[in-house]
């Protein structure tokens, strides 16, 4: 009995294939964990065949053998060096991330909307002008929270390479989805307010003065992050 | 997580691991996890992935070493017992049986 797919992949190539995802961006402690799975489970596979057991069949009694990939994944991320105090890091720096870089398009977001509904205050050099000076400001603190929150999510893979620890996919695509949709929310509740002129009066989230476009477009955001997340965590196909 | 007859192996799994890997000398992975169960009688049958998380772990404490062996097919990582690893068995041994003991007493 064989169990190879329409693309010629045999169980434990789809098995191995599955814990390359999990073990993304933990370098060479990812590396040295999918060399000793594979190993393993070639000579689980040959031991099988050598007891009689045909190839297809083999190599599902070592997958089933060896665990679920996503368990035998976390468990060795979690051995990774600065798995205790890595992992509360890695979320905080991954939240904080998110959040600076979502803050930052919006605010861009927000300053560009600015320049194109008027025309008349588009150049920054026009000093006199208040809007393009507001404007001027809000492209400014934008482009800062953009950078930083660039900076927290790059500094969080490198760490991640580093330390051995994991990025989970699963997590990032979570936490874009709650600060897309809180995003999202905001948005709408900015712009649906029916004081202070339209508006909620949330001067520190200027930059959240964005269109009503831009709230459908994070919530669509949050909800396709969430709907990656859901399915990332569906039974793998190896074990169907 | 590992299990025998429905309790939690954790806690013992690094008192299994060092002691096969005093038994058998150095090993990769396959073949240590062929050794614990060939010692148990087939009884420890643990989701054979677990061990490698357990072997690194016991790396980062200094109690295994391991090196990729290149001689063989295919580059294998073959574990074996440090100085520190030979003493911290030899507690957990201690520690077991004082256990086992206690046990003993209790259900005799």
């Amino acid at each position: 009995m064989t169990r190879r797919t329409d693309a010629g992949e045999s169980e434990v190539e789809r098995y191995l294939d599955d814990m390359f995802d999990r073990l993304a961006h933990t370098g060479g402690a990812g590396r040295r964990a999918l060399a000793e799975t594979e190993d393993h489970l070639r000579a689980a596979v040959a031991d099988g065949m050598t007891r009689g057991l045909p190839a297809g069949q083999a190599e599902h009694e070592a997958v089933a053998r060896f665990g679920p990939a996503g368990r035998i994944a976390r468990q060795m991320r979690s051995a990774g060096r600065g798995g205790r105090i890595g992992r509360p890091v890695s979320n905080a720096l991954l939240l904080a991330g998110i959040a600076l870089a979502g803050l930052g398009v919006s605010y861009l977001a927000a300053a560009s909307g600015s320049v194109l509904w008027h025309p008349d205050c588009s150049s920054f050099l026009t000093q006199d002008c208040y809007l393009t000076q507001t404007t001027h400001q809000v492209a400014g603190t934008g482009t800062m929270f953009l950078v930083l929150g660039v900076a927290l999510l790059l500094s969080r893979l490198l760490a991640a390479r580093a330390t051995g620890l994991a990025v989970s996919a699963r997590n990032t695509a979570l936490c874009a989805a709650a600060w897309c949709a809180l995003a999202g929310a905001v948005s709408y509740a900015d712009t649906a307010a029916p004081y202070s002129g339209g508006r909620l009066d949330l001067w520190w989230l200027a930059g959240l003065k964005a269109p009503l476009l831009a709230g459908g477009v994070t919530i669509a955001a949050a909800l396709a992050a969430a709907a990656w997340s859901l399915a990332r965590s569906h039974r793998p196909r190896y074990l169907r | 997580m590992p299990t025998f007859l429905g309790m939690d192996l954790r806690g013992h799994l690094d008192l299994l691991l060092l002691s096969t890997l005093r038994q058998v000398g150095p090993a990769h992975g396959y073949a240590l996890i062929s050794g614990l169960r060939e010692r148990s009688l087939g009884a420890l049958d643990l989701p054979e992935g677990t061990v490698y998380p357990a072997l690194h772990r016991l790396e980062r404490e200094g109690l295994v070493a391991s090196e990729w062996d290149t001689t063989a097919a295919r580059p294998r990582r073959v574990y074996q017992l440090t100085t520190a690893g030979v003493a911290v068995l030899a507690a957990k041994r201690r520690e077991w049986r004082a256990f086992t003991r206690a046990v003993q007493a209790v259900l005799a």
